[in-house]
């Protein structure tokens, strides 16, 4: 157990082989960097989710069997189809779904869905439905997967209206992910605009903004977000309300990534080596540039990672209290909010499966941040 | 010390009234204000208004001033004890939100509890077990705690409760008592329902400060003097609670400055999710139907909350720590 | 006149007081005086050794002259071409033409040298930012000063961490030599190696210092090292320099009670007769708050009544012996 553990989760630092070598010698800091990271290997793997997950949001249309919105009457609260390879009285290659049945339990009274196994639908690669917009670019009816027209595809389900629960959850992903990258972009530039200035000119506007910081910092972020958020204008555009989410975020995002900005500046600023260019000649800018920057930019972007998961768990905690994004705009948290009632969850327990993804995302942003961190100072032994 | 505190406690002011007037600037950001809105509304359905009422209200408030004056107004009526009308609950805003309050603070100080209760020896034993199964086992789930969002874990423990158990676990009374008078059988009634608020609303600190006492007091027993003392021969639980435990605390008591607030701010969603009679819930149905008064008594509330916690922490490490100079 | 020529560097009355800030307001509660009216010259092509307990103001010394800090009071003069530059007052701009006669050696060989650049970029890095006059070749310059300092100059796009300890406090040589420098401060430059690696880079700074004419302040803590190195010394206690000798007049024939103890610390292998052992009790004062009087008479085992009420100052008491101590003149006192 614990050997599996240690694998997985935090490789020993060993030393390899590769240390002796001339090639270890000429390594760049990035290389290095690389290598201390690729040694974490539930990081390694976080990373390869995550770069699915985002490769998956970009061509969500595409990659989405429907149309997200689209509502399929005849199929509301219908469960997950499974994938069979065995039917049609044989084992085949390509996989298919059955057609699901609707009744009313005698019992309970409650709907109930049944798989037909004779009527199969082959899945189909590269298959027609319905006609989409791709990046606003062009118009085109081609999806990854699909079955004939006549059966239908539900891998997670459908909600309450009959809308296919992974279109939404891929259409969601879309809007989940990419606010964590804007946020994240937003507060950075923030933080680093605020805490460069306070940790580079110090004096005054390093008390004023340290003072500010201080002030943030004592606010509950959460009250304040929410009295934030509760007053975007109903009439607002979904886009629009889509970005002052990502504002309202970074709003108080900016503080932690300002003051790991002044921190590490100032660290950094008395360092010898930081020293010894200024003694050598080398002008402010250059110093900035070429000693500071590098060094910092390897923490900064652990600081920068460690946040995103905080801002993906932000949007989806005030969209879920309806304070957030609104539909028709489909994000994780808009998902859960459409699942409020516990009994409706319970039934159709793949109602649930948004939270499944969040939490994957959030792990896996935390194990790449963790990988990162060790990573971030390849020096160190 | 005395100074000290005295100090500090001067210090918060300036903080408190920034706070302040953020909190208004919010609550009055949404376009226009809940008479106007309920006006409307009454007119759409064809009744009656006492317009009477509604200029006097208005005019009460200063709702057609500027916003400095309403400003000025609602800060200097708080500081005399009135903290305005909830248009909502048609009562003093003090009225509707004392209970709540206090419900809130007490599952954020028994979060707390269970949260040191729980961390300071997992953490030792953690710590003392380097590399043993049991330690991977703790740095892990530390790990996926520290991650995962609160709120998610509530509604997960909920479906749990229902799906597996067909038990509801959200509330804090069972029905017979959420109206009733506090009563000693209430009290005993709110402690059943409490565990559950508490383990949602301490998790991610408890990870966090897992984490933390292992960290440290593995640094400590690193030190030459844990060394010196083991080839004294001194007994090792003896050994550990002498000084290296004790040392690797202090970081623990200082994060209490960030921690109550965290628990404050952090059972708002949680508790909409469990659906607690404490301040988050209200706060959500206040800010929606912009009743005003309502949602900035929380809002500022909670902020004093924060405030005071952060400058308790501090006293307290202050004074646990000798180190610490107040000067 | 002749003798002022051969100073290099001239030093008079420095002062540097760092401001102890508290609260909100930044209010200044005091000063930490680290380097109190200092006096000292360093004639061209000799080194200078510094010695004294940590904490005392050495480096800050060191730094004041480097202008890597700004003096709070007191003059420096550096003679360049048979003019006399007040580092001092110097403008940035100037202080920046300014800085390829002077440089520093740092303790640490590994926080001193950038890990994310090669070999050739931190030692060529004083040139390329220097590099007005004309081009020279950078790579050539480079590689002629990591012969010098004995490094392979096949290693020229090596990162410091492929180098160890002794081998990277070459390359901080070797940067340090790339403008051809006058003066070289050395701030315990061997404190931080391995004691089998410390006589190597010794020689080092020893040869290089015939070779090219070099001057050093010397800067440590380690009086064998300081014995081993230096032409004249310099002790210092809480930001005052206590005693100013040759070498052998500090190490034979100390003349302050401070000195005396110091060399009690130094091991001796080859002990002839038993020395008295005495070693210094208490702790160095502290700078901020220092005592009255002679500042070491709390610990010094010959303080008299007017140790603790008479201020000191420096005095000539026998030639080219400067020592502050009002029993100077009454103590005889043992060196090595
Ligand atoms: N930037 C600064 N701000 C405030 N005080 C300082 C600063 N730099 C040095 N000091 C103080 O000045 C005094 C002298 O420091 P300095 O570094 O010169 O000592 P040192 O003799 O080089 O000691 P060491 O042997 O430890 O290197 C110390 O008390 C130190 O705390
Ligand atoms: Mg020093």
């Amino acid at each position: 157990m614990s050997r599996i553990i240690d694998i997985l989760f935090r490789a020993k630092r060993k030393s390899t082989g590769l240390e002796e070598g001339e090639k270890y010698y000429v390594a760049t800091p990035r290389q290095l960097m690389w290598w201390k990271f690729r040694k974490h290997r539930l990081a390694v793997v976080s990373l390869y989710i995550l770069g699915f997950m985002y490769l998956i949001a970009i061509f969500a249309e595409f990659v989405s069997p429907y149309n997200p919105n689209e509502r399929h009457i005849r199929h509301l609260y219908a469960p997950r189809q499974k994938v069979h390879w065995v039917y049609d009285g044989g084992f085949h290659i390509q996989p298919a779904v059955f057609t699901q049945r609707f009744e009313i339990d005698p019992v309970t009274l409650r709907e109930r869905y049944y798989e037909v196994p004779e009527e199969a639908s082959p899945i189909r690669l590269f298959a027609r439905g319905d006609r989409y917009e791709m990046w606003g670019l062009f118009e085109t009816d081609l999806h990854l997967f699909g079955v004939e027209s006549g059966g239908t595809i539900f891998l997670f389900g459908t909600d309450r209206m009959g809308r296919d629960m992974l279109s939404r959850i891929i259409a969601g992903a879309r809007i989940s992910l990419s606010i964590g990258f804007v946020g994240i972009a937003l507060s950075f530039i923030l933080g680093l605009i605020l805490g460069g200035i306070s940790g580079y000119f110090g004096g005054a506007a390093d008390i004023i903004i340290q003072r500010l910081i201080e002030v943030m910092r004592a606010f509950p972020a959460i009250p304040l977000w929410m009295g934030l958020s509760a007053a975007l204008p109903m009439t607002w555009s979904p886009l629009k309300v889509y970005f002052a989410i990502t504002v309202i975020l970074s709003l108080l995002g900016w503080v932690g990534v300002a003051r790991a900005i002044r921190g590490k500046f100032l660290a950094l600023r008395e360092e010898d080596f930081a020293v010894a260019a200024y003694l050598a000649g080398a002008s402010k800018w250059r110093i900035i540039y070429k000693h500071l920057l590098p060094s910092f930019m390897s923490h900064i972007i652990v600081v920068l990672t460690l946040a995103i998961p905080h801002m993906i768990i932000a949007e989806t905690a005030l969209s879920y209290l309806g304070l957030g994004l609104r539909p028709p705009i489909t994000s994780w948290g808009v998902l859960l909010k459409e699942t409020q009632n516990i009994q409706d969850m319970a039934h159709h327990p793949w109602l649930l499966l948004p939270v499944l993804f969040i939490i994957l995302v959030i792990l896996a942003f935390n194990f790449v941040g963790d990988g990162l961190r060790d990573a971030a100072d390849p020096y160190a032994t | 010390m005395i100074n000290y505190i005295i100090r500090r406690i001067f210090y918060m002011i300036p903080t408190l009234i920034i706070i302040s007037m953020i909190s208004f600037t919010v609550i009055q950001l949404p376009p226009g204000d809940y008479l106007t809105t309920k006006i409307a509304q009454l007119q759409a359905q064809d009744e009656l208004i006492n317009v009477d009422l509604i200029e006097a209200l208005r005019e009460e408030y200063g709702l057609d001033k500027p916003i400095y004056v309403q400003y000025g107004k609602w800060v200097w009526n708080i500081l005399h004890g009135d903290f305005g009308y909830s248009w909502e609950w048609q009562r003093p805003v003090e009225e509707v939100i004392g209970e709540r309050i206090l419900l809130t603070a007490i599952i954020s100080f028994s979060a707390t509890f269970m949260i040191y209760l729980v961390a300071i020896p997992v953490g030792i034993f953690s710590a003392t077990h380097k590399y043993s199964v049991g330690d991977y086992l703790v740095t892990f789930v530390a790990f996926v705690g520290l991650a995962l969002p609160n709120f998610l874990l509530a509604l997960l423990l909920l479906f749990l409760g229902y799906a597996l158990f067909d038990v509801s676990l959200s509330g804090l009374f069972s029905a017979e008592f959420a109206n009733a008078p506090w009563s000693a059988a209430k009290v005993g009634d709110l402690l059943k329902h409490l565990w559950i608020p508490v383990i949602v609303v301490g998790t991610t600190s408890t990870a966090g400060r897992i984490r933390v006492m292992r960290g440290n007091l593995l640094d400590e027993l690193n030190k030459p003097y844990v060394m010196a003392a083991r080839a004294k021969g001194l007994s090792e639980v003896k050994l550990l609670l002498k000084y290296p435990v004790r040392t690797a605390l202090n970081p623990l008591i200082s994060g209490l400055s960030v921690l109550l607030p965290q628990m404050i701010s952090g059972a708002t969603i949680t508790a909409v999710v469990l659906g607690l009679p404490t301040t988050g819930p209200m706060l959500l149905g206040a800010l929606r139907s912009q009743d005003v008064y309502l949602a900035g008594a929380f809002i500022l509330l909670l902020s004093t909350l924060t405030v005071i916690s952060t400058l308790l922490s501090d006293i307290l490490l202050a004074w646990s720590d000798p180190r610490i100079q107040y000067e | 006149m002749e003798a002022a020529n051969n100073n290099l560097l001239t030093v008079e009355n420095l002062k540097k007081h760092f401001p102890i800030k508290k609260g909100l307001l930044r209010r200044v509660l005091g000063h930490v005086k680290a380097v109190d009216d200092v006096s000292f010259k360093i004639r061209r092509g000799e080194t200078l050794g510094l010695v004294g307990e940590s904490g005392c103001g050495k480096s800050t010394i060191g730094k004041l002259i480097l202008r890597a800090l700004k003096p709070t009071a007191g003059t420096i003069m550096f003679r360049v071409d048979d003019e006399e530059v007040l580092i001092h007052e110097l403008s940035d701009a100037e202080l920046r033409s300014f800085r390829r006669h002077a440089q520093l050696i740092f303790q640490d060989p590994y926080a001193s040298l950038n890990p994310r650049m090669t070999v050739r970029e931190i030692i060529g890095e004083p040139i390329l930012v220097n590099r007005d006059q004309q081009t020279v070749d950078l790579d050539q310059r480079v590689k002629e000063l990591m012969d010098l300092v004995g490094l392979d100059s096949r290693y020229l796009k090596r990162y410091p961490h492929a180098f160890s300890g002794g081998q990277r406090q070459r390359i901080g040589v070797a940067r340090a030599l790339a403008l051809n420098p006058d003066l070289i401060v050395a701030d315990e430059p061997v404190s931080a190696l391995d004691v089998s690696i410390q006589a190597q880079i010794l020689n080092l700074l020893h040869d290089i210092q015939q070779d090219l004419n070099l001057t050093y302040l010397f800067i440590s803590h380690d009086l064998s090292v300081v014995e081993h190195i230096s032409d004249r010394v310099a002790v210092m206690y809480v930001g005052k320099l206590v005693e100013l000798a040759d070498n052998d007049d500090i190490f034979r024939r100390p003349k302050h009670p401070y000195t005396e103890a110091l060399l009690a610390a130094v091991p001796q292998i080859s002990e002839r007769q038993k020395r008295e052992t005495y070693t210094l009790g208490g702790n160095i004062a502290d700078p901020a708050n220092p005592p009255s009087g002679c500042y070491f008479h709390p610990r010094c085992r010959y303080a008299k009544e007017i140790c603790k009420t008479q201020p000191v100052v420096m005095e000539e008491v026998s030639p080219r012996h400067q020592v502050a101590c009002h029993l100077a003149r009454e103590l005889s006192l043992k060196g090595l």
